[in-house]
Formats: C-alpha cells, structure tokens, sequence
C-alpha cells in the first residue's frame, strides 16, 4: 500500500512540478502535520471514542474525511457485488455485536462484498466491509470474531485518522482523495469507491500490533478461544505456500503485499498472538467456545457460490489446500459439498490423471448421500473426457433428472445422446 | 490490495488485457458487406452498418463496435490452437488464463469462456444464463449467453457462439450494457452468427 500512496503522490506531484523539487520542505511538513496531530489527540484527556453514541468528527480534516467517506458508502450501497440476504448479514453482524458489545457495534455499517479474495477493512466513519473470500477461509465463529475484533481495534483507535494526518502535507486531503479513483486501477472485482476505503489502510506495524492485541483482549472479552487469531494465519501462510509451489513462484506470505498487503509478516505475526492467547488464556483455553457448528451453518447456503468462485481464480494449489483445511484432520471432515469441490478442481486443471481422479471425488461426494447435484454433471463430463462414454452419457442423464431446469441442459441432453425436445 | 490495485480496470472482455489502442483507427463495414474476419476464412455478413477496429487484440482476434467498446464490443476470435489462452497472457504466473485444448468438450468451451472472464474481469458475478447446441459455419458448436457485472458496476449482457474445427477455436461474441444497448443489436448479431461461412 505504500507503493500504492506513492504512486499517487507522483501523481499530485506531476500536476504540482513544484511541489515536486521540495522534498525536504515537504518531509518536514510531515513532521509538522504529525505533532499537529498528536497534540489534538493528547488535548482532551476524555476525548469520546468513535465508537461511542453520537461521536462526530473533531477537525476539519476529520469531517473532511467523513464526508468523503460517507459519499463512498453512499455509492457502496449501489453496488452489485455487495450480498444483501439477509441471514448472513444478520449472522455476521451478530458476531461482531457479540464480540465488541452492542453498545460499540451500534457504530457500525456492515457491508459484504462478494469478491473471492481474503479481505476486510473498516473506515473512520464506522463502514466496515467484510470480503466473502474471507468467509470462505473461516473454520469457526472464533476466527471470524478474531478479524472484526482486528478491524474495529483500528476503528477505534483511529489507526486511519492518524494515517490520513501523516500523508497530509501540503495537499488538501479532499484533493487526495478525489484523485485516488482516477488514478488508482480498479482493485480486482470491486468497485471503485471500495479502492477509496481500502486505501487509507497502510497501518505501521505498532498499529498492527495494537489491532492484534486489541482482537485478543475483545476474543476474552465475548468467551470466544483467542487461539483462532494465530490459527488465521497459519492457515493463510500455509496457503499461500500451496498457490506459489503450484505456480512456481515464490510465496507471497512473507512479502508484505498480496493477502497481507495491509498486515505485517505473518508468522511474525502468527507466533506473537498464538503467545498472547496463551497468556490470556492459559490452559482454559481449550474449553473456550470456538463456534464451528453454528459458523459452518450460517455461512452453508453461501458455501458452494463461494467456493464456486475460488475454483474459478484458478488457483489450485491455494484451493487444494483450503478445501483440506476446511475438511479438517478427520477423513469424515471431507462433506459432499468438499468433495465436489474437489472433483471441480481437478477437472478444470485438466492435466494428466486429473479427470479419472474428479470421477472418484465425484462418485465419492454421490456416496456420502448430501452432494451437490452438480456432482453427476461433473462425474458425466470427466467420464466422457477420459474416454468413457457410455458411463459419461448415463451421468449426464442422472444430473438432467435432478436439474431439469438447469442453464445447460439443453447441451448436456444432446451430448447425453438425447434427443433435444 | 497491493496485488490486486495493479490489475487493470476491466470495463470489457477485450478492452481488459488487450485494449485497443486509443489511436486506432476504424473502418466502416457498410450493411450488406461480407467480410472475411481475424485474418481466417471464416466469413460473415453484416446486417447493418458496424465500425472495425484496424488494430486488432491480438493476432487471432478482431473487434466491431457500434457505439464505442464500452457500449457494444463484437468479437471475432479465429484459429485459437490448442495450448493458447484467449487474451494476451499478462500475468503468466501470478495470474494465469486457462488454455484452450483441442480436446474439449461444448460444456468445457463454455466454463473456459467463463473462467477467462473471471479473471480478465477480476471478479466474480459473471454468470452463465443459458446453453443451447449450435453450428458455426455448419461445424456442430455451442451458442450461450452470459450476465457480468464488470469494474464500472454497469451490468452486461453477452452472447457466444463457439465451436472447435479442425482442431482449432472459432467464436463469436457480442456485449453490451443490459440496458438498452444490448437488445438494440442482438437480432441482427444472431443473425450475422448465423450467416458465418467458411471459403
């Protein structure tokens, strides 16, 4: 995100070819603007909290900033990748409540974004946006609780605030932010005023390191197992591991960008909660409520659109091991739902093996009894790539008895060998 | 985000990896013209006046618009070989384009479409509407019909028609907003799907 806010700079700047030589005078502004800051921070000793009922914004740069803020979310509410059932923004919103308190999540607007990619970020004017690619990555109701506890630590300390007061020199920060969706490409799959409010998250790893310990204190706080905030990133690490080794690059999960752009390295990050939850919790740690039941049923009728566009990203080595995180350590773990998935994995790499191997995880998922139906148009369409055509054909017949109404059939009956109605 | 804000603003398939030049120049293709498309020998007939990119996407791709790209993108992909993505790659590694195999089934054409989608347009409410069997110049194929929601927050309609000959991709496709733009031109698009002719 750094690169992201000079990148921008070299832009005001090239308006600005002044500006451009002044460097030094402009550092100092820097300097200036942040004692500025630190002295409205330290001048009232009771200064109300964001959170709290009826907070408004103190200077003109706050207010700026909420204003502009509060016209991004106007636009946000326009937006067709945000996901309006009402269920899962209930349940998500419950969490939050439970984990900050009613009183403190009054302050908040929820807003979830379908977009696979591992996100969530909250802005000044108490906004927070939640990816599903995130919901996705959830094992338990405790992981989920530990990011909102992440995020509405930065809310609360105004980690946001005082980064918008750093990067304030001598451009107003209207025109700041009147650049950003011009300047800035779009953030894949998300409209342009979210690039707004993500954009102001480049924490230092001080503020980091509050918003983790903040999520632990709020994990005690709600009962939840403050071990999940370390567990998050575990399993993100070791993912990110899986894409890089499939694609042959190096991993990004210590680079400070990609998944992590706005979060310090993160097994530095990994052993220094799993230490604070042990110093939280001690041994009672384990009788603690992780919630997996009630978050796998919450997030259920969302799972195979999510887990459709995960497959869809191409990823298979991430995607093989998110669906192994998620079917756990036990062999029962692996549900119809995961086994499709799998089979849909494997059929879409298309290299050698891979379609006798998507039949097995298709036939598999048909044998746990609660599958997808989209199981034997999978198990049809990898026979009849491999070769086996009558068994391929005999599948496709299954699916059209169970999806008669679906958007392909049509094709699937002529390549059944039916004859088109 | 750093990863994802160095992706290009998709508004369109093709204006998303290999737009067209601003300083592309046009040439009118006048209603009644048969004209010979991505330098193949697949033909078409155009039903109504319609405006042709001179600078094509790629060296196996030609796109006609009628109002501006953004607004009514038609695009004519020819002799795509096995092994060889839709799009220019950009991002071979970090953001691979699926490839297209000689071996794939209708069905595959149609996921492989919608997965090139995906990740040219970063996200993910592309949807696929409907499938039905089809030929393109008298070659068995497959006709669909897609809905995405793009970067711009403009829903979109698309329709394809697609089939492998000879081993190699041969498809059609036309876009364009839900509104309005979409229905003014789908007729006379189907109608110029049906007309195409090989040599």
């Amino acid at each position: 995100m750094k690169r992201l806010f000079s990148s921008v700079a070299l832009a005001a700047l090239a308006v600005q070819p002044l500006a451009a030589q002044d460097v030094e005078a402009e550092e100092q502004a820097e300097v200036a603007v942040e004692v500025e800051a630190d002295a409205i921070e330290n001048s009232g000793e009771e200064a109300p909290l964001p959170s709290a009922h009826g907070y408004e914004p103190k200077d003109e740069l706050e207010k700026g900033l909420w204003y502009e803020m509060d016209e991004a979310e106007k636009r946000l509410k326009e937006s067709r990748f945000l996901i309006e059932d009402p269920a899962l923004n209930d349940y998500v919103r419950s969490v939050l409540c439970k984990t900050v308190g009613d009183q403190r999540c009054a302050a908040t607007r929820l807003y979830l974004i379908r977009t696979p990619q591992f996100n969530a970020s909250m802005a000044p004017n108490g906004v927070m946006l939640v990816y599903s690619g995130l919901l996705l990555r959830m094992r338990d109701e405790a992981q989920l609780a530990a990011v909102l506890g992440h995020e509405f630590t930065h809310f609360e300390k105004q980690h946001s605030l005082r980064i918008f007061r750093q990067i304030r020199t001598k451009t107003d920060i209207l025109s700041w932010l009147s650049v950003l969706p011009v300047r800035l490409p779009y953030p894949a799959g998300m409209a342009a005023q979210m690039a707004v409010l993500g954009s102001v998250y480049d924490f230092n790893r001080d503020m980091e390191r509050e918003a983790d310990a903040g999520s632990i204190d709020e994990l005690m706080r709600a009962g939840y197992d403050p071990r999940a905030a370390s567990a998050i990133w575990s399993q993100l690490g070791a993912e990110m591991d899986a894409t890089a080794e499939e694609r042959g690059h190096r991993s990004d999960k210590n680079r400070n960008g990609g998944l992590f752009a706005t979060h310090p390295r993160s097994t530095d990050r990994m052993g220094r909660l799993a230490q604070l939850a042990r110093e939280a919790a001690g041994e009672d740690a384990e009788n603690r409520y992780t919630g997996a039941q009630e978050y796998r049923a919450a997030i259920g009728p969302w799972w195979s659109a999510l887990i459709d566009d995960q497959i869809a990203l191409k990823d298979f080595g991430g995607t093989e091991y998110l669906l192994a995180t998620l079917a756990g350590d036990d062999p029962l773990g692996w549900t119809g739902d995961l086994l499709y998935a799998r089979g849909e994995l494997y059929r879409a790499r298309a290299e050698e093996g891979d379609f006798a191997q998507a039949a097995d995880f298709y036939r598999q998922a048909i044998a746990t009894g609660e599958y997808p139906a989209e199981s034997w148009r999978g198990l049809g369409l990898s026979l009849l790539r491999d070769g086996h055509k009558v068994e391929g054909q005999t599948a496709l017949r299954s699916y059209l008895e169970l999806r008669p109404d679906a958007p392909d059939a049509a094709l699937l009956a002529s390549m059944a060998g039916e004859v088109a109605s | 985000m750093k990863t994802l804000v160095k992706l290009a603003a998709p508004l369109t398939l093709a204006a998303a990896l290999a737009p067209v030049p601003a300083a592309a120049a046009w040439r009118l293709v006048e209603a009644g013209d048969t004209r010979k498309v991505a330098r193949s020998d697949l033909r078409v007939t155009a039903p109504e006046d319609w405006n042709r990119a001179t600078e094509r996407p790629t060296s196996r791709s030609e796109v006609w618009t009628q109002d501006g790209i953004a607004l009514s993108e038609l695009s004519f992909f020819a002799k795509i070989k096995d092994g060889e993505t839709l799009f220019k790659r950009n991002q071979r590694k970090r953001n691979p384009l699926p490839e297209f195999d000689k071996d794939m089934l209708p069905t595959d054409l149609v996921e492989w479409y919608e997965d090139t989608a995906n990740i040219v347009l970063g996200g993910s409410l592309f949807e696929i509407v409907e499938v039905t069997p089809a030929t393109l110049g008298g070659h068995p194929g497959v006709h669909f019909r897609y809905s995405y929601t793009g970067g711009d927050n403009v829903a979109r309609l698309g329709e394809a028609r697609a089939a492998i000959i000879d081993e190699k991709l041969y498809l059609i496709s036309f876009e364009a907003p839900r509104l309005h733009y979409f229905d003014r031109y789908i007729t006379g698009v189907r109608a110029m799907m049906d007309s195409a002719r090989f040599e």
